[in-house]
């Protein structure tokens, strides 16, 4: 296993994709500070409303047809920025195509006939890849947070930092990390179940996209019976983990759920591998 | 006999159709085993099962005597269908990956194995950037990088230039030769495949339908005069005392095979009709490899 893991690191140091997904990253997150940015200069008068293509609305609770004077920038915080990044599914995106590229290019380049049969039995294969994937992902995962925390610095300056709640910005961080993993996991299934770029990255970002409204409709559905199948959905509860006041109760929810997904995405991948033959 | 591949009733099917129908094969240590047939007869899928990337229906194997597969394919050596290399990569780093995947500690025995197959000046140059040739001696070098004692090659001369099909030629005699690795090799080039092949295994529609030595092979082909008679027994007294012909066989009841003095054939067919022999067919025949082969298989067409 140790073998296969230090080949499959050399894969992900030699390749582009994580890289270049760190970029997106950086990119969409000073994009996201400049939109804030932006919208400040327009309550403040220094800009025009509708510049850029940026429209600031007045707020519904005050009505008082003012923009109000307080500044966006200061109210959305670095916590509001990772909750963009993370909760809306940025980073999940950026993750799909990475894992699916880094899963599916074993199967285009048909390098994976290197390793069946090769001593090594095919469960180890396929762990060694999960676990790698777990690695990416938790590196992913940090530099992300990480820029978005550095390209926040110059845009918040001091004050912002200060008003930081740094504990509950590591604790969101980390309950993030947790559903990321999970979704790397179901990512790494798809991409075993389907062996195609297109297929898998299609299917991945489908999942994280829709897949929540396919639980809003069960929500609907088993409403009767009283359960809430949103509750036990990892993304779900990726989308509506709050950025404080954490309760026990989500905390606790959110490790067996992200584990038990994750789990039973393994155990149908090795299933799957085993069964299946290499092409 | 000492067998590194045997296999009884191997079958495998894909959505309910046959497409290797209960093939024995035999492959003997040291051969070099040429495995002929059309397109989709089932020689990819019969390498990929020995290979252990397909499981059979049904059937058992032995390899190097064994039926414990996993723990012996650890000696196989394979390229099946398209090289599997990372296209981004140098070759060296490819390489890499594979010594780091085999648990490989010395470093230097990624040079050695370039150099070997004689991409050590390939350098910097992406494997997107290769040659076909460059490419199939790379996925070589992967096949032999844990020094197998079997090697499965899947059509490895195909799309090279002449040149790159005389290297790759030396390069599995010098295998075969000086490494003493069998190797199990498939090839539309049949001219190519019949100066290296020391053996033989015709497959079609997914069965094995002839497996033979290069020897006979040769006989089969050597050219002659076919007669077909009546009666063998008076037809060969006639040869050998009025003809003198003393190199001749009897393949089949009824049917003689005359190997010399091909040019005075007229003349025999005269003195067995005249002997009152009754000469149903007479004709000079013999063929080259390829066409041997076209015949075995059943049509003209068999790329």
């Amino acid at each position: 296993m140790s073998n296969l893991l230090s080949a499959e690191l050399y894969k992900l140091r030699k390749g582009k994709s994580l890289f270049l997904g760190l970029l997106v990253v950086a990119g969409l997150v000073l994009l996201l500070y400049i939109s804030l940015l932006m919208v400040d200069r327009i309550k403040s008068g220094e800009m025009g409303n509708g510049t850029g293509g940026v429209i600031v609305f007045e707020s519904s609770e005050t009505m008082t047809g003012e923009l109000g004077a307080e500044s966006m920038m200061q109210e959305v915080g670095i916590a509001g920025v990772l909750q963009q990044i993370f909760s809306g599914h940025f980073s999940g995106l950026i993750l799909a195509v990475i894992v699916s590229i880094f899963v599916v290019k074993e199967y285009g380049t048909g390098a994976i006939k290197n390793l069946v049969g090769k001593g090594y039995s095919r469960s180890t294969i396929f762990l060694s890849k999960l676990l790698s994937t777990i690695l990416l992902t938790i590196f992913f995962h940090l530099a992300a947070a990480t820029i978005s925390i550095l390209i926040g610095i110059p845009f918040l300056g001091e004050e912002g930092l200060s008003m930081t709640n740094w504990m509950d910005v590591a604790l969101y961080i980390g309950l993030q990390l947790l559903f990321e993993i999970t979704a790397a996991g179901v990512f790494v299934l798809i991409g075993e179940l389907t062996r195609n770029l297109a297929a898998a990255i299609a299917v991945c970002i489908g999942v994280l996209l829709f897949s929540t409204s396919l639980t809003a409709l069960l929500d609907l559905l088993c409403h009767r019976i009283g359960f809430q199948p949103t509750n036990y959905w990892f993304l779900d509860l990726m989308s509506n983990c709050p950025l404080s006041e954490f309760e026990a109760e989500f905390v606790g929810r959110s490790v067996i759920v992200s584990m038990v997904w994750f789990v039973l995405a393994a155990v149908l991948g090795v299933i799957h591998f085993q069964r299946t033959d290499v092409k | 006999m000492d067998y590194v591949l045997k296999t009884e009733g191997i079958t495998k099917a894909y959505g309910g159709k046959l497409v290797v129908d209960h093939v024995n094969m035999h492959v003997k240590k040291g051969d070099i085993y040429g495995f002929i047939g059309k397109n989709g007869a089932g020689k990819t899928t019969f390498m990929r099962l020995v290979a252990g990337l397909a499981a059979p229906l049904e059937g058992n194997m032995e390899l190097f005597g064994s039926r414990e597969l996993e723990k012996q394919r650890v000696r196989i050596g394979s390229l099946i269908e398209q090289p599997g290399i990372y296209d981004a990569m140098t070759a060296w780093e490819n390489m890499e990956i594979m010594r780091r995947n085999f648990g490989i500690t010395d470093k230097q025995a990624t040079d050695q194995m370039l150099e070997f197959v004689g991409l050590s000046k390939a350098g910097k140059k992406k494997v997107k950037n290769f040659s076909l040739g460059m490419k199939q001696r790379l996925g070589i070098a992967i096949a032999l990088y844990r020094n197998p004692d079997f090697l499965i090659l899947d059509e490895p001369i195909n799309g090279l230039d002449p040149e790159g099909i005389i290297e790759m030629r030396d390069l599995l005699l010098k295998l075969n030769q000086e490494k003493q690795i069998t190797i199990l090799i498939s090839s539309h080039i049949l001219g190519e495949l019949s100066k290296i092949a020391t053996n033989y295994g015709i497959i079609k529609e997914g069965a094995l339908i002839e497996e033979f030595e290069s020897d006979e092979l040769k006989s089969r082909c050597r050219r002659c005069q076919k007669l077909v008679v009546d009666d063998v027994e008076l037809a060969v007294t006639i040869l050998e005392e009025r003809c003198h012909i003393t190199n001749y066989d009897v393949p089949e009841p009824g049917m003689i095979r005359v190997f010399e003095s091909l040019e005075h054939s007229w003349q025999w067919n005269q003195e067995l009709v005249q002997g009152g022999v009754k000469l149903m067919e007479s004709y000079l025949t013999g063929q080259d490899l390829e066409g041997y082969f076209m015949d075995l298989l059943g049509d003209a067409k068999y790329v």
